[in-house]
Parts: structure tokens; C-alpha cells; sequence
């Protein structure tokens, strides 16, 4: 009786789809760590370079192909490309030109792929991401691009937008954003030829490019988002520049209904900073904190200022307000808002912000 | 009887009137005891003035003769048992009938500190060979009347004394009948090994797992009869064993109890951790690195790949290999005299391990896996559980090479099984898991505050459950 619940039970394994799973044994020493993903689009094909190995021996693989399926699966069977694995792709960098003709394809692929992990970045590249990758030599680029992502964050000028949530975004529709790349010539990077850096952000609507944020708007799209982990500002101080520490900031959204309508929206944002630097002031004077706190906060609405006047000239709701004020009040919003997007470019929407000195980092300053 | 028996002694004596006999068993039995005990009280004669040969015996039990311990025997194989077991025998002339009296042989291995099972902060005694020293030895930890010790035989060649020990009023008395009755059933030649006792009382003998808790440790043995277990002790082996021995029983030392109760919890859930890590370790490297590359992080993969280069074997085969030189390293180290033995470790270990990175027959993570799943199997306090998680060991690898994690979790679930499968005296193995008493798992691993009492296993049916 025993056995043949224990038969039964192990029958049962089979019903779990294990049984489908085709195991293929991969030999440790011929694996290649593919890192950073690039795809091009180049006339009517699609390039895709990889770039594999670690720091001081990083080689790239160039396949093209018809499509980004067929060009990942000759990658994969080509012999000069060895047995390159993408389980551990880090980054996925699309050019400027595949992404225009659209992200859905690449992004769809990745995240059914059986091999690739949903939680690679997203990077839409100012040009080639072919040429990324070539930039940075033997040295590679994939550990550059996960600096960049910790940057981004402190700086509070980008995010960085896994796969995951990028599929997440082209599921609902509407207009969103991507961390884009910007290479960079020598000179602007010291001790380095020709780097990837920073580019702000990249708009995305209907699964396409349609252009890149300036860096401001990016900062204000980011404060907006309420995304920003932290920066620093330089804003003109009593004595001539100051420096400050932007720790924390939040933007709330502020409706105004009348007759069941929306006729206007207010953006608050609210900072606090530490300075770090104020030349020719005293930092600790009331008048110098008020003049400081005043002339970051009138920096941070501009971007934010900034951000909302190009989402709202091109039509393209990227910052998601009108989600954002449907999460606050649904049926209100619903009813107020009619067709949210023609509504939206008309919306009169307004900025205000205000910062809070909180510290000036001397050295016997009394914690607040 | 006894013809070829250098060491039988025997010798005629005047008695008085009456014609003895004395009979022993030369070291066995203390010659000079017999004789100044036994042989000079006899030969003066006054003892037993007008006596005849048939009142002799009875006038001997009586007194005279400075034994403790005298049986009087009326059949010869009672009289060859005592002069076996260390007795001499006094048969007169005539009277059918001996008198046989302890004058065992002092000659014995003294009680030492275990040499097995490290004490930290217990007591430094461990059983001897002797019988009767290691009931005693219990006896002085638990002074209580009702710690009851049955005596049996069992050997048909050995005649080997076998005593089994409980506490009255605590052990569940089907636990000490169905003892009782494995004890008097044995069917073996000899009781000379370890094996004999532990084969003859298992459930399942056929399982490598241990059902039967083994210690050289009295303080051990004695706080598992107080949680209800019986003892058995054999005579000619200096351990104890201890039933039902369940799972998790084999994962406790006394040192838990005898440190801070945070301190023995800990200990104990990193034994149970180091016996996870000890049995899945090889095995989940060798189903990772071979077909679940993902699972491992890019940089920790990028090094594996690169120290891989320029190995020529493949991963499973790194893996085998290693896990085999470990085995036989260590049972070289067994098999030799300590100082001989530790050299061999020493020299194997370096051989084995550095010059074999160094050479680049295996991968530096290999051996970093196969050293830390062996350490790790250390922890484990039972020899004979260690022994059978290292052949489990090496069954998952088997497993995990064929399927990769899928074999290895096949593996697992098949074990899981087998000893679900298993019973020690009625009480399931795995024991308390398979129940339904959250607290009773806790139990297993967190050693309450003594001061707080704590619950014997509600599965050993103790009739007191408060300790």
C-alpha cells in the first residue's frame, strides 16, 4: 500500500511540467557572461552586440539579422560566439533608431525568454548602442552602466526602468520614460577615451521613442515622479554661489474642481537641503538661509516647470499626472476630467515650491 | 567441560572432614581473592565443623566465607554461568550441589574522560567495558529507586551480559516490554561489536540511519532516561545505547542543556544548519554548475568560469573526485594510529587541496565546497547519522548530476521518504515533525529555560510529561 502511494506520488512529479524540461548541460569553462545587451536597427535588420567577460578581458559579439529573436538565437549557435549566456544580462541598451521603430518586440522577448531576466535595465542610447559598448575597450562597459545607475539615483537627474516594469508600462499604454545613454567624447570624462554617461531621460509612447528630455526637464520629470533620492543644486547665494544638498522632495498634486470639472492643478513641491558650500554668507544667518532656501526652491520649480510645459506641448502625459489623479479621487477624476488626453495640453497647471535648510554641515551645529 | 582451558583452575581441598572443590576461571575470577576470601576460611576447618556434604552449601550461604555476593546452584549450567561471569564455584564431595561466590578479577579499565565525545562543561566519566561499573555510574547520577535494571544473556556464543536500564513511573511501559522482548530475542553468535546490539534492537536494520542513540557519556545517557528512553548497556562495550532514537535526538548534545539556554538553541539550529549544508552543498553546486548557471551571481560566476578554464575536468567529475579524496583521507585517518593518522590528514589535506589547485586538476571552488560540506558534517554529533548523511551525500550529487536540481530535489523527496518510513520502538523517526504541535518542532531545536520545566516528546508516551 505504501509503495504504491509513493509510485503514485512520484507520478504526481510528472504533472508539475518538470517533466518537459529539457536539462542541457552547459560546460562552466566554455560559458560566455553576456552583461550588457545593444540592438540596432540598421535598414531593414536588427544588430545585436554583446558584450561578455569580465573587467580587462571584455569581448563583444556583433550577429545581425532579420529580427532581435533570430539575431539572440544565431548568438547563441554561432561558434565564435561560444556559448554566451544571457541569465545574467545586466543591461539592455536600445539605439536610437530600434527605438523608434519600437520597444515592444525587444522588451516582449525578454521578458518570455527563459533565459533572460526581467530585472535587466533599460537604457534607450542617443544613437548607436553598438558604439556604447565599443567605446570602453577592453575594460567593458556593463560595470560603468551599473555605476551609472547608483549616479543616476544620488544625482536625481534619471531612474533606471527594469524590463519588467518597462513591459508593465507598454501594457498600459500611455506615455512613460526610460533612462537614456549619451556617449560622450574624451575630454568630458578624465582619464577616459570615450565613455557612455548619463542622458536624462528618454519619452516612450505607443511602445516608440518620441524624443529625449532635456537634463532639467529630466530633473523636474524625476522630482515629479517622486523619484528623486537626492542631488546637489548650485543656486546664487547671498555672497556669490552656494552649494546645496537636496536630501529629500516630494511633489504633491493639488486639483482644483469647480462645477465637477477640472479647470486647474497646482504643483507643491516641498525640499529640504543642507548647504554645502556658500561662498562670501553665512550659512547659519537667517537672511543667508532664507535667500538660499528661496533660490532652490525657485531652481526646482523651473524644472519642474520645465518638464510639465514639454509634456504638455507635446501632448504626451509622460509624467503620469493624470494617473496619479485618478489614484487620488477615481470617480471625481473620471467625471472632472472627460478625455483626460485632449484635456491635459489645455490643463492650466501651476508650480510652487519651497525648500527647508535643514543643515550646514559645520562642525558644531546642533542637530535639528 | 572446560578440557583445553589453560586458563581453568581448579583445586581439591580438605574441608574439614569434607572433600571440596574449588573452581574459577584464572583472570577472570582474582586468584588471590579466591584464595584468601574463599580457599582460607574453607581450609581451616572450624567453618564448617559437623557438617556433612549435604549441608555444607546451605551452612556456607550462611556465612563464613567473605563474599558479597553467593548463589547456591543446583544445576551445572547455572554453575558454568556464574564461573563465567567471574564467580568461583565451591562443589563438595557428595553433595550435588555449588556454591558460587563474586570474587570477580579487579583487574578492569578505569573510568576515564570520553574520548569520543568532547565535554566542555559536563562531568569527565565514560563507560568502560564493565558491566557493572557502568550501571553504577548511572546509578550515581540518578539516585532513585525506581531506576530499574533488567539483566539478560544474550549471545549463544558469547553468553554476554546485557542490561537494561529505565526509570519506573517515566518510560512508557510498552517502550520497556518491546525492549525487553528484542533483548531476549536476540539470535546472534557474539555481542562483541557495537553493530550486534544495534542490529538485533532496530526496527530496520536494512537503513543506514541510526534508530538506537549511542554515547559513551553517562551524563547523556542519563538525561535520556529521564526523558523517557531506555538504556541498554552491554558487557565488554563501553558505550550505551539509548531507544527510541528519533531524528532530531541525534542532533543534541548534553552541552546544550549544561549551557545558557540562548547559547544551547543556537548551537543546536547550527548543527541542524551545518547538517543542510553538509548533505546539499556538493550536490546544489553540481546541479548549478551544470545546468542552472543562472542561480549563481555574475561576478562569483565570472571568477568560477575563469578558475574553470584551465582545469580539464568537467564540474561532476571535480566534484566526485574531490568528495572521494576527502572519504579517503579521512579514513586513512581512522584506519591509522593518531599521530601517523593526523600526519596523513595533514599531508592529504595539502596534497589533495593546494597542489591540486595549484596544479589545476580541480577548481579552487571545488575544493572550497567539498572542505566546507565535510566541516560542516562535522557538527554533527553521532558518528553513525554523520556516516549515513555522507553516503546521502554523495547519492544527491549521483542525483543532482543526472537531473540537475530537479534529480537532486527527487532525491531529496525520495529521503525524506525513506525516513518517514522509519520507526524506533513504535515512535515514527522523524519525530517531532511529522506531528501537528507547533511547540513540539520548536522543542527540537530551542532548549527552554530549565527553571521553566520543560515536556518530554509527547511521542515517547511517558506517563509523566513534566520534567
Amino acid at each position: 500500500m505504501k509503495r504504491a502511494a509513493a509510485v503514485l506520488a512520484a507520478a504526481a512529479l510528472l504533472l508539475t511540467g518538470c517533466s518537459g524540461v529539457r536539462l542541457k548541460y552547459r560546460d562552466l569553462a566554455k560559458l560566455q557572461i553576456v552583461r550588457t545587451l545593444a540592438v540596432d536597427r540598421e535598414g531593414g535588420g536588427v544588430t545585436v552586440t554583446a558584450e561578455a567577460g569580465e573587467d580587462g578581458g571584455a569581448k563583444i559579439y556583433t550577429v545581425s539579422a532579420a529580427s532581435f529573436g533570430e539575431a539572440v538565437h544565431l548568438m547563441r549557435t554561432a561558434p565564435e560566439c561560444g556559448d554566451t549566456f544571457f541569465a545574467h544580462t545586466e543591461h539592455l541598451l536600445i539605439g536610437e533608431a530600434a527605438a523608434k521603430e519600437g520597444i515592444e518586440g525587444i522588451i516582449d522577448f525578454v521578458v518570455r525568454s527563459t533565459e533572460m531576466r526581467m530585472d535587466a535595465d533599460v537604457f534607450i542610447v542617443r544613437g548607436d548602442g553598438e558604439k556604447v559598448l565599443k567605446s570602453a575597450g577592453e575594460g567593458g562597459v556593463s560595470d560603468f552602466l551599473s555605476f551609472m545607475k547608483d549616479y543616476a539615483a544620488r544625482e536625481g537627474s534619471s531612474y533606471m526602468t527594469d524590463c519588467a516594469d518597462a513591459a508593465a508600462e507598454i501594457e498600459e499604454g500611455g506615455a512613460f520614460l526610460l533612462s537614456a545613454l549619451e556617449l560622450r567624447r574624451s575630454g568630458d570624462i578624465t582619464g577616459s577615451e570615450a565613455l557612455a554617461f548619463d542622458g536624462g531621460l528618454a519619452v516612450i509612447s505607443g511602445g516608440k521613442l518620441q524624443y529625449f528630455l532635456t537634463e532639467e526637464e529630466a530633473r523636474g520629470a524625476v522630482l515629479i515622479e517622486n523619484k528623486f533620492r537626492g542631488g546637489v543644486v548650485t543656486v546664487p547665494g547671498p555672497g556669490g554661489e552656494a552649494a546645496l544638498r537636496l536630501t529629500a522632495a516630494k511633489v504633491r498634486l493639488n486639483p482644483v474642481y469647480e462645477s465637477e470639472k477640472l479647470v486647474s492643478l497646482e504643483l507643491l513641491g516641498e525640499m529640504e537641503a543642507g548647504v554645502i558650500q556658500a561662498e562670501g554668507a553665512d550659512p547659519k544667518d537667517a537672511g543667508t538661509r532664507e535667500a538660499l532656501e528661496r533660490a532652490a526652491a525657485e531652481r526646482e520649480a523651473e524644472a519642474i516647470l520645465l518638464a510639465v510645459k514639454r509634456a504638455q506641448t507635446t501632448g504626451l502625459d509622460f509624467l503620469g499626472l493624470g494617473a496619479e489623479l485618478y489614484r487620488q479621487s477615481p470617480v471625481r477624476f473620471t467625471g472632472a476630467a472627460g478625455n483626460w488626453e485632449e484635456l491635459f495640453p489645455e490643463l492650466p497647471i501651476t508650480v510652487t515650491a519651497a525648500c527647508r535648510v535643514a543643515r550646514t554641515y559645520e562642525l558644531g551645529e546642533e542637530l535639528k | 567441560m572446560f578440557s583445553g582451558c589453560a586458563d581453568f583452575a581448579q583445586r581439591e581441598i580438605k574441608a574439614g572432614e569434607l572433600t571440596a572443590f574449588v573452581f574459577f576461571i584464572d583472570g577472570l575470577t582474582g586468584g588471590e581473592t579466591v584464595a584468601r576470601e574463599i580457599i582460607k576460611p574453607l581450609s581451616e576447618g572450624r567453618l564448617l565443623s559437623g557438617a556433612t556434604a549435604k549441608t555444607a552449601p546451605e551452612k556456607l550461604m550462611e556465612g563464613g566465607v567473605f563474599a558479597a555476593s553467593a548463589n547456591l546452584r543446583d544445576t551445572l549450567g547455572e554453575t558454568l554461568s556464574d564461573i563465567l561471569s567471574g564467580f568461583c564455584a565451591v562443589v563438595f564431595e557428595g553433595s550435588g550441589r555449588a556454591v558460587c561466590f563474586e570474587a570477580r578479577s579487579p583487574d578492569k579499565r578505569s573510568v576515564e574522560a570520553p574520548k569520543e565525545e568532547k565535554v566542555v562543561k559536563g562531568s569527565k566519566d565514560a563507560f568502560v567495558e564493565t558491566l557493572r561499573t557502568n550501571t553504577a555510574l548511572v546509578r550515581r547520577k540518578l539516585r532513585n529507586e525506581n531506576l530499574k535494571i533488567m539483566e539478560f544473556t544474550a549471545g549463544s556464543g558469547s553468553h554476554t551480559l546485557i542490561a537494561l536500564i529505565y526509570i519506573d513511573g517515566f518510560t512508557s511501559p510498552q517502550i520497556v516490554a518491546e525492549a525487553s522482548e528484542r533483548l531476549s530475542n536476540m539470535e546472534v553468535e557474539g555481542v562483541i561489536t557495537a553493530a550486534a546490539v544495534e542490529e538485533c534492537l532496530a526496527d530496520q536494520p536494512k537503513t543506514p540511519f541510526p534508530q538506537l542513540i549511542t554515547t559513551e557519556r553517562p551524563d547523556k545517557f542519563c538525561l535520556n532516561l529521564l526523558e523517557g528512553r531506555v538504556g541498554v548497556i552491554a558487557d565488554g562495550m563501553p558505550l550505551g545505547y539509548l531507544a527510541p532514537g528519533t531524528f532530531a535526538q541525534f542532533f543534541k548534545v548534553p552541552e546544550d542543556s549544561a549551557n545558557h539556554f540562548i547559547v544551547g538553541t543556537a548551537l543546536t539550529a547550527l548543527r541542524c544548519a551545518a547538517m543542510l549544508l553538509s548533505l546539499l552543498l556538493p550536490s546544489l553546486f553540481a546541479a548549478v554548475s551544470m545546468y542552472h548557471q543562472e542561480m549563481i551571481p555574475a561576478k562569483l560566476l565570472q571568477s568560477m568560469i575563469t578558475a574553470k578554464q584551465s582545469v580539464p575536468f568537467s564540474s561532476p567529475a571535480e566534484v566526485l573526485v574531490m568528495l572521494l579524496s576527502f572519504e579517503l583521507l579521512q579514513e586513512a585517518g581512522l584506519q591509522l594510529p593518531n599521530p601517523v593518522g593526523e600526519t596523513v590528514s595533514i599531508i592529504g589535506g595539502l596534497i589533495v587541496g593546494q597542489s591540486a589547485v595549484e596544479a589545476r586538476i580541480v577548481s579552487p571552488v571545488v575544493v572550497i565546497i567539498v572542505a566546507l560540506s565535510g566541516v560542516a558534517g562535522y557538527t554533527t554529533p553521532d558518528q553513525d547519522m554523520a556516516s549515513a548523511m555522507r553516503l546521502c551525500r554523495f547519492l544527491l550529487v549521483f542525483a543532482a548530476i543526472a537531473g540537475g536540481v530537479f534529480g537532486m530535489m527527487t532525491g531529496l523527496a525520495l529521503l525524506l521518504y525513506h525516513l518517514c518510513t522509519l520507526e524506533s520502538f513504535g515512535v515514527p523517526y522523524l519525530t517531532p515533525f511529522v506531528g501537528t504541535d507547533v511547540r513540539e518542532m520548536l522543542r527540537a531545536v530551542v532548549r527552554p529555560p530549565i527553571r521553566r520545566g520543560s515536556l518530554r516528546e509527547k511521542a515517547l508516551k511517558t506517563r509523566r510529561r513534566w520534567i
